[in-house]
C-alpha cells in the first residue's frame, strides 16, 4: 500500500466547508483512494454528522445541569442566626441535613471548590458564600472572641483527612463547621477506593440521591484528583 | 439574559461569553450559573457524541464533564472561547469516561460490549450498521494516548476543524497536525492488523 504521509486534513477541511477547488478535489480523491487511514477519517466525519445535529432533551440536560450547579455553586447563603443554640450532638446535625438535602449538597460542594480554589481569593470568597467565618453559634456563648483567623482551608483539609472507616461516630471538628463535616464522614463512611466512590455515586443519583452523589463525587475528584 | 447567552455560543461572538467567563474564573457564582447554562448544550452534545447515545454511562459522563468545566474555569485565561473551553473539557472527559467504561468491561465480561450493541432497541439494518461502526470508533478512540485520543475525537466525531482544535486546546496548529498524524499512524496499525476491524469499518475499497 502506498500511502502519502502529508494527510490532506485541510481539504478535507475544506470539503466540508465547500471551499474545494477543481485541483484541490483531485488531489484529496486521489490521497482518500491511496490512504485508508484518511478515507477513514473522511468517512467516520460524515457518518457522526447526523448525531451532532440531534436536537439537545431540554429536560435531559436540564436536570444534569441543575445537579452539577448543586454541586458545584453556592446557593445564596442565609444569614445565620446568632441566637443558635451552641452546640448541637453531631449525630442531630447529621440528621437535621438530611432533613435539608440542598444544604448537605451545597456544604460539600463548597468545601470541595475550597480545595480547587485554595487560593486567598477563593478562600474569602467560599467564607462569604457559606457564612463560614467564626460565627457566636460556633463558640461558647460565654467564651472571648477568637480573633484568630480560621483558614478556610481547613474544612476541606479535614475532609480530605477523613478516612473512610466504618463505622464512623462523627465527631466535631473544632475549626470545621460541624454541620458539614460530621454529616460528610458520615455519608462517606463505607467509601474506600475510587472505584468504590464512583460506583456509589452512581448508583446514588440513578436512585435520586442527588444530594449524596454529589458528595461522593466532589470526595472522589478530592481525594483522587489523578484517579480517572 | 439566557437566550441571548446561548446564541452568542451558536454565533461564536466572543466578547460577552468570553467576559462572562472571566468573570466566573474570578469566582462570580452567578457568572458561573449564566456560563454552565449556556454552553452546557455543547458540553452534553460533544459527551453524547464521544460516549454514545445508549452507553450506560453517559449521565454519569455528561455531569462528571459539567463539574469539570466548573473546576476548571478557574484556570480559563480568556484566550479561547469558552464554549470551546468546554467542549475540549467534555471531550476529554469523555474519552476517559468511556476508557474507564471499556477496561471495566474487559474486566468483568468480555462479551458486554457486544451485548451492548445487541441490546439496543431494534434497528433497521442500515442503522445498526452505523450505529456498529460508530462504537468501533469510539473505541478505537479510547486505544489511543489521551491528547491523540482527544484530538482525534474534536476531529472525527465532533468535526472540529484543525483550526477550531488549536484555538480550543490552546495548542500550536503544528502541534494539532502532529497529534492527528500519530493518532492516524496508530489507527492504521490497529485496523491493518485486524482484519475483521477493516472489514467492519469498511475502508478497504
Amino acid at each position: 500500500m502506498t500511502v502519502v504521509d502529508l494527510h490532506p486534513e485541510d481539504l478535507l477541511d475544506k470539503e466540508i466547508r465547500g471551499e474545494l477547488t477543481d485541483g484541490e478535489r483531485v488531489r484529496l480523491e486521489t490521497h482518500l483512494s491511496k490512504c485508508h487511514v484518511c478515507r477513514l477519517e473522511h468517512d467516520a466525519r460524515a457518518l457522526f454528522t447526523a448525531e451532532r445535529d440531534d436536537a439537545l432533551p431540554v429536560e435531559y440536560s436540564s436536570k444534569l445541569i441543575a445537579v452539577a450547579l448543586g454541586a458545584a455553586l453556592p446557593p445564596e447563603a442565609p444569614p445565620m442566626p446568632a441566637e443558635e443554640e451552641p452546640r448541637r450532638p453531631s449525630a442531630r446535625r447529621v440528621r437535621r441535613a438530611r432533613r435539608h438535602p440542598i444544604w448537605y449538597v451545597a456544604a460539600a460542594a463548597l468545601l470541595t471548590v475550597g480545595a480547587a480554589v485554595a487560593s486567598e481569593d477563593g478562600a474569602a470568597w467560599l467564607a462569604h458564600a457559606v457564612g463560614l467565618e467564626p460565627t457566636v453559634s460556633d463558640r461558647h456563648p460565654e467564651a472571648p472572641p477568637d480573633h484568630t483567623p480560621r483558614p478556610i482551608t481547613m474544612a476541606s483539609a479535614s475532609l480530605e483527612r477523613a478516612e473512610p472507616t466504618a463505622p464512623i461516630a462523627p465527631t466535631p471538628l473544632v475549626s470545621a463547621p460541624a454541620s458539614t463535616a460530621s454529616v460528610t464522614a458520615a455519608s462517606l463512611a463505607p467509601v474506600r477506593g475510587p472505584q468504590t466512590l464512583f460506583d456509589d455515586a452512581n448508583d446514588a443519583r440513578r436512585h435520586g440521591d442527588f444530594a449524596r452523589a454529589t458528595t461522593l463525587l466532589r470526595e472522589l475528584q478530592t481525594k483522587f484528583p489523578q484517579s480517572r | 439574559m439566557r437566550e441571548p447567552l446561548r446564541n452568542a455560543v451558536a454565533s461564536g461572538q466572543p466578547s460577552p461569553m468570553r467576559e462572562l467567563a472571566l468573570r466566573a474564573a474570578a469566582g462570580d457564582a452567578a457568572a458561573t450559573g449564566e456560563l454552565v447554562r449556556a454552553v452546557a448544550p455543547r458540553i452534553v452534545t460533544a459527551v453524547r457524541l464521544v460516549v454514545g447515545s445508549n452507553h450506560p454511562d453517559l449521565d454519569d459522563a455528561v455531569q462528571q464533564a459539567l463539574i469539570a468545566f466548573v473546576q476548571a474555569l478557574p484556570a480559563y485565561r480568556g484566550d479561547c472561547e469558552p464554549a470551546g473551553y468546554a467542549r475540549v473539557i467534555a471531550v476529554r472527559t469523555a474519552v476517559t469516561v468511556r476508557k474507564r467504561a471499556r477496561l471495566h468491561a474487559s474486566r468483568h465480561d468480555a462479551s458486554g460490549e457486544e451485548e451492548e450493541l445487541v441490546g439496543a432497541e431494534p434497528s433497521p439494518r442500515e442503522a445498526l450498521t452505523t450505529a456498529r461502526t460508530k462504537e468501533l470508533w469510539r473505541d478505537l478512540l479510547t486505544e489511543l494516548p489521551s491528547e491523540q485520543a482527544e484530538t482525534l475525537a474534536l476531529r472525527v466525531v465532533v468535526g472540529c476543524s484543525l483550526d477550531e482544535i488549536a484555538r480550543e486546546t490552546g495548542v500550536p496548529l503544528n502541534t494539532v497536525r502532529s497529534r492527528m498524524r500519530l493518532a492516524k499512524e496508530r489507527l492504521r496499525s490497529r485496523i491493518e492488523a485486524d482484519p475483521a476491524l477493516l472489514e467492519a469499518l469498511e475502508v478497504h475499497r
